[in-house]
């Protein structure tokens, strides 16, 4: 019985496909050979001189760290532009003064690393390295109280990559 | 009584192997029935005359690549883009637009023939949009005035700007399921 309802339903839908027509009309295709492509990275690289760890810190005195930043990064249209940030404990926050310049640490300060990002016209490439000088100095008043504390000193390097030129 | 003594009325019956085909063969009669739509009856009287009609020709749609396809790159701090030997010599960053043009010469041969040239959008990975233009001729109302026409086709890969962080860093993006579509328009 099955079998019998089976075929009339295909003959059903044989003849409806019949008085409607049929769909297809010609069509031809081209294939572009396109082929992969693959974005690009972007990393940064620092290196402390002397390590990470810092000189104690007293009133009136300053402590300072040479980095040096790598812009690693590959991308054929890739420029990016560097930035940092330094922090410490927050109890020593009136008393310290935090900056990251454009020198070796050897002599004077450089110009501060512009806060919207080194260089402030321009970007740099792919490989680029940039030497900064991270100084804390510590207020000739700093209270007793902050003696024996951990300063935290915390330096945050980016790269971000160039939208302008 | 023992199994071999019990025996239903279907396996004592003797097997009857074309009662099945029967009924398929009524099913089928009864679908060329509906086919046949009852309009018609068993012939009678009949004649017939040959019509000395000649030949008909049919017309020919296709389209084909007209050179070679050609890459541009440009990124957001570039004025203009810069000529792309292979795509997959350059490295792609945020905000990047990859430019693919191929140029395609039409065949539309046929008294009424209609066709429009569209573009299957690749299956894209996620960080890449495409948008597609043509030039050249109206490509989405073709005829047969514009057989042999050369279009130009304008496929710009845009690598989301939004992309953030390291998203998407040292990813591979295939672009190899960009097709041109010439159909003939059916309505």
């Amino acid at each position: 019985m099955r079998r019998a309802l089976l075929g009339v339903v295909a003959g059903a839908v044989f003849a409806l496909v019949a008085a409607s027509g049929v769909s297809a009309f010609w069509t031809a295709q081209h294939v572009i050979p396109a082929s992969d492509t693959a974005s690009g990275n972007l990393d940064i690289q620092v290196a402390w001189d002397g390590g990470t760890a810092w000189a104690p810190i007293g009133p009136g005195t300053t402590i300072s760290k040479r980095a040096t930043i790598t812009f690693v990064g590959a991308g054929s249209t890739l420029r990016a532009r560097l930035t940092g940030t330094a922090t410490n404990a927050t109890a020593f926050d009136p008393h310290v003064t935090r900056t990251i310049s454009l020198d070796d640490c050897t002599g004077v300060a450089g110009a501060a690393l512009p806060s919207g990002g080194y260089p402030a016209t321009g970007s740099l490439a792919p490989g680029a390295t940039v030497t900064v000088c991270v100084r804390y100095r510590l207020s000739a008043t700093a209270p007793a109280t902050l003696q024996g504390q951990n300063l935290a000193p915390n330096v945050v390097f980016g790269l971000t990559q160039s939208s302008t030129p | 009584m023992s199994d071999a003594t019990v025996a239903t009325r279907r396996e004592r019956r003797p097997a009857r192997p074309g009662r099945s085909r029967v009924k398929a063969i009524t099913a089928i009669a009864a679908g060329a029935v509906l086919l046949l739509g009852g309009g018609t009856t068993l012939a009678y009287w009949s004649t017939s005359l040959t019509v000395p009609a000649g030949t008909v020709n049919s017309g020919d749609l296709n389209l084909v690549a007209a050179g070679e396809p050609a890459w541009t790159l440009q990124g957001v701090l570039e004025a203009a883009p810069t000529t792309v030997a292979d795509p997959a010599s350059v490295l792609i960053v945020p905000g990047d637009t990859l430019t693919l043009t191929q140029d395609v010469t039409l065949t539309l041969v046929g008294d009424t023939i209609e066709a429009a040239l569209e573009v299957a959008d690749a299956t894209l990975p996620a960080g890449l949009d495409a948008t597609v233009t043509t030039a050249g001729a109206d490509a989405a109302n073709l005829t047969a005035a514009d057989n042999g026409a050369t279009l130009t086709v304008t496929v710009e890969f845009v690598f989301d700007p939004a992309t953030a962080n390291r998203d998407l860093v040292n990813t591979s993006f295939d672009l190899s399921d960009v097709a041109l579509t010439l159909t003939q328009k059916g309505a």
